[in-house]
């Protein structure tokens, strides 16, 4: 079989399994390509060892499906993972509506919108101006860290103590959510500093060492909450069309495309955070540009991340894609940025043609079946993933960052400080005082 | 208690507590509607939740942090690492291979380590080095050292950050005590014991980037140990140095074919009160125990290519087209000049490798020089593994690896150079010769890309010009307005006036 047909097979089946696997609330495509890895580092050197033109196109395929496809338990479900900002309140708007399908479409859309930038713009101008771009800023980066955590910190607004005589209550009353959110991000700091230093995950799997944290951090809070306090889905319709048009994409393209590329492009900075500082920087304030921004942001996040990994002259690693495929291939050249880019573009058109049937196929689902057996069901898959490849260790861990992710969602904070687990070490380690830090906590 | 207001249509199928009994709106898990403002009475399970949740943290991260301190870091062998131990902290134990060095961007330094299954490439930040500088800690070839670093594994390099200095362990090899006049090329990378009476203390002369040289004499002979400013600067009483008894710890080099020994710290210089006793001759056990180690074959590197479906093919120069753009090829060719980034810049290294008449130019960046075992000399076959870019038009190999630059062979030793001839004696016949000339340095010129001197013996003078692609910068950096050298070179005529182009290589030598 000719290499064209090899990849073109891989990049469809990687899709199609990830798009499936997206609709598993809770599970993030990083930890199956984490099993993944260990399955193709076992086979190495045998007869059956895997060709990088099967599992390069399969993982590309991967990451385009989930990033699309893991709109639908975001929405429908109420899982959203580390990237999704705006996306929940607005979706379940919608999901509470009636008009969960349409929420999801246009997400989807906002992802092919991504796709199409992604591949038709930014694609032939990064090989050009990112490494020249990165050869700038590299010495700089500690303070840009500095900034958004300090942006991200501060623009949390009081939620409350608005009413009622002035003192002591209406003060806490006011400060309640910024005090959950300061402590969540000093709590999150701290698990990372422990994480990042002297990780209890064994050496073996310690590739996978933050996993369980943000399991914790993110999925297991969600998956909780609704089995607590389950909302019932009233009856959902789906729509031939979708209340968008042209100008609606090109400011979602616009706002999305500045979030995710911040993230994508910046140590750390997640799509989440991305998208608050484009939110900021753009001031869209429609609601669909909100949902469509984030389906882009999701996209460029994810993707572009992972694509400037193979971008030649700058291979640079972000996201915990890249990092994996790191550990298997160092790409070399022009061939490997033209099957990435094609792996993306046929991946986004399949992942986008799967994502009616999908998200009809899920609506269904959730009307047969109770919200909070759904959530029950995907707090067991969570929790055998997490004991799976880090074992009781990485459970443990799980459950104290478990703790630190319900303070945002049950305080009302923001969900983004939760990102202090690696924000916080990461610009103490790049800006030079880390070990100071780790010495006071007699980490080192 | 607020009165439940009727729930907005679509809403009616929730729990009462998950609308809003203000405004009727769905509000989910929080406790004051986001709309209007009200709060909203939960039952109790959210309530407990939220200082469960508060509880669970705390103690959780205590207790996390409890086990994270008392667990004792695993010691790995480097033969058994996997790919999925990226981002591990191990615990390493086993011998320096190299003197640490380092960076040029003074950003920290790094040093090879060998724990006897594999070898690996250890970087420490600036701060860290500052921390060892003052504790003596710096790493040096042979010493026996155990530390905790995190673990960098990737397709094709295997590297490790140093955690801390405080696990930081390091038992000095053994140093044999050596007479002056017993240091020969046999003990070339080893570090040894001196001791002796110093007879001369010369400073660098003033603007140059020469090293302190220190001379010492015992009773088989003299030596000259050299160390840098910063290693002045931290001896306690310099000024007694000239006339006293010293003994000193030193790491034996070759410098333009002469054997060179190096003080690395100012802590391994002790002032005598008295005449220091001779060391035996013979060899001690400890000696013949570093004689030992000196002759121990190095361990095979692991081999981390994995997940290369072939090795990427190798071509001449003369085969690199602009056609092959994009393309990933093995380059093999004489190594015909290195041009290092200039300082303060971000430019790559360029090489220009040479098969026949055909030439190719091969760059890379500082942070892949690094990672380079053997750095490209003039003269010396290296094979590089790239990927082929244009740059003005012309094609050139992009190197992304250190690990994809080897030396296939050393560079050979100069031929020797022609018998001095007077700057008189040389005419335009002798263009395209090579002649030796000996005389004293006038100030020097910058040409760009390279320096100019002119050169003075006593039948006249002409102009010595260093290709900075060529000459190493250790050689230009040793000389200095008024010095006396000896260069060869190849005799060139530029404006209607000869000159002496510098060989490549350690061409030019001071002679006083």
């Amino acid at each position: 079989m000719s290499a064209f047909w090899i990849v073109l097979l891989s990049v469809c089946a990687g899709t199609v399994l990830s798009s499936v696997l997206a609709c598993l609330p809770g599970l993030h495509v990083y930890n199956v390509m984490g099993a993944m890895v260990l399955g193709i580092l076992a086979l190495e050197g045998g007869t059956h060892a895997i060709p990088p033109d099967v599992y390069l196109p399969a993982m590309t395929g991967m990451i385009v499906g989930w990033s699309m496809l893991n709109t639908i338990p975001a929405v429908l479900l109420g899982t959203p993972d580390e990237s999704a900002m705006f996306t929940v309140l607005p979706g379940q708007k919608y999901l509470m509506a009636g008009r969960g399908f349409e929420g999801t479409m246009i997400t989807a859309v906002g992802g092919l919108a991504g796709a199409f930038f992604l591949v038709c713009v930014m694609a032939p101008l990064a090989p050009r101006y990112l490494p020249v771009s990165q050869q700038v800023l590299k010495g700089h980066m500690h303070w840009v860290l500095w900034v958004i955590i300090t942006f991200m910190l501060m623009s949390e607004w009081p939620k409350g103590g608005n009413r009622g005589p002035a003192g002591w209550a209406k003060f806490f009353d006011a400060w309640k959510t910024l005090i959950a959110g300061l402590i969540t991000f000093l709590l999150a700091g701290l698990l990372g500093f422990i994480l990042l230093t002297r990780s209890p995950v064994g050496h073996e799997v310690a590739f996978q060492n933050i996993m369980p944290a943000f399991v914790g951090l993110f999925a297991i809070p969600w998956c909780l909450l609704n089995m607590i306090s389950a909302a019932n889905v009233p009856p959902q319709r789906t729509a031939k069309s979708l209340a968008i048009n042209g100008d609606v994409i090109l400011r979602s393209v616009w706002s999305g495309g500045l979030g995710g590329g911040i993230a994508a492009y910046f140590p750390i900075v997640t799509g989440g955070v991305g998208g608050m500082l484009a939110g900021h920087a753009t001031a869209q304030r429609d609601e669909r540009i909100f949902i469509m921004g984030q389906g882009v942001s999701k996209f460029i996040y994810y993707v572009g991340a992972f694509m400037l990994l193979f971008v030649p002259g700058l291979n640079l690693t972000r996201g915990g894609g890249a990092w994996m495929i790191k550990t298997l291939y160092t790409p070399l050249g022009w061939a490997d940025y033209y099957l990435v880019l094609g792996s993306i573009a046929v991946a986004s058109g399949i992942a986008f043609l799967m994502m009616e049937p999908l998200t009809k196929l899920t609506l269904k689902f959730i009307d047969r079946f109770n919200y909070r057996h759904v959530s029950t069901v995907a707090l067991a898959i969570i929790i055998f993933m997490v004991v799976a490849v880090t074992g009781w260790i990485g459970l443990f861990i799980a459950v104290v960052a478990t703790g630190i992710g319900l303070l945002p969602v049950l305080f009302g904070s923001r969900r983004l400080n939760c990102l202090g687990i690696l924000l916080l070490p990461i610009a103490c380690n790049m800006s030079g005082f880390g070990e100071t830090i780790t010495g006071w906590l007699r980490l080192t | 208690m607020t009165e439940n207001k009727q729930a907005l249509p679509g809403h009616e199928t929730q729990s009462s507590e998950m609308n809003c009994p203000s405004c009727g709106r769905f509000v989910g898990a929080v406790s004051k509607c986001p709309y209007c403002g009200a709060k909203v009475e939960k039952r109790m399970s959210l309530v407990a939740t939220r200082w469960a949740a508060v509880l669970l943290a705390t103690i959780g991260l205590f207790l996390l942090w409890l086990m994270a301190v008392k667990r004792d870091v695993p010691v790995v062998r480097l033969s058994d690492v996997q790919p999925t131990m990226n981002f591990a902290q191990i615990r390493v134990e086993g011998t320096v291979k190299t003197d640490a060095r380092p960076f040029r961007t003074g950003t920290g330094m790094s040093f090879n380590f060998t724990d006897g299954t594999g070898s690996i490439i250890v970087f420490v930040s600036k701060k860290q080095m500052d921390a060892m500088t003052e504790q003596n800690l710096i790493p040096k070839a042979g010493d026996q050292v155990s530390f905790i670093g995190g673990l960098n594994v990737s397709d094709d390099q295997l590297s490790m950050r140093l955690l801390s200095v405080k696990d930081f362990r390091l038992t000095r090899a053994v140093a044999e005590s050596v007479r002056l006049g017993d240091i020969t090329e046999a003990l070339k990378g080893t570090s040894v014991t001196l001791a002796g009476k110093v007879t001369r203390l010369e400073p660098p002369p003033e603007g140059s980037n020469r090293p302190y040289a220190l001379h010492i004499r015992d009773d088989s002979g003299e030596q000259v140990v050299n160390f840098w400013q910063s290693e002045y600067e931290q001896i306690e009483n310099p000024d007694a140095l000239p006339g006293a008894f010293v003994r000193l710890r030193v790491s034996v080099a070759t410098y333009q074919k002469q054997l060179q020994l190096k003080l690395g710290s100012a802590r391994d210089l002790e002032i005598l009160d008295g005449p220091p006793a001779a060391p035996a001759p013979v060899l001690s056990p400890a000696q013949k125990a570093a004689e030992t180690y000196r002759k121990t074959t190095p361990p095979v590197s692991r081999d981390f290519s994995r997940g290369r479906a072939s090795d990427a093919p190798a071509l001449a120069p003369a085969d690199i087209t602009a056609d092959r753009k994009g393309h990933t090829v093995r380059v093999r060719g004489r190594v015909t000049s290195v041009t290092p980034p200039k300082a303060g810049t971000k430019q790559p290294f360029a090489v220009m490798l040479r098969d026949g008449d055909a030439s190719l130019r091969v760059t890379y960046w500082s942070s892949t020089d690094e990672f380079i075992a053997d750095k490209p000399v003039p003269g010396a076959v290296f094979e590089m593994e790239g990927v082929v870019d244009v740059y003005r038009d012309r094609p050139q190999l992009m190197v992304e690896s250190g690990y994809k630059v080897r030396q296939i062979e050393a560079a050979p030793a100069p031929a020797e150079a022609p018998a001095p001839v007077a700057v008189s004696a040389i005419t335009a016949a002798d263009k395209g010769q090579i002649r030796t000339v000996e005389g004293t340095l006038g100030a020097p010129r910058d040409l760009g890309k390279g320096t100019a001197y002119t050169l003075t013996d006593e039948s006249g003078s002409l102009d010595l010009v260093l290709w900075h692609s060529t000459v190493p910068a250790e050689v230009r950096d040793a000389l200095a307005e008024g010095q006396t050298v000896a260069a060869t070179g190849v005799i060139g005529e530029y404006e209607n006036q000869l000159q002496l182009k510098a060989n490549p290589g350690e061409s030019v030598r001071p002679l006083r």
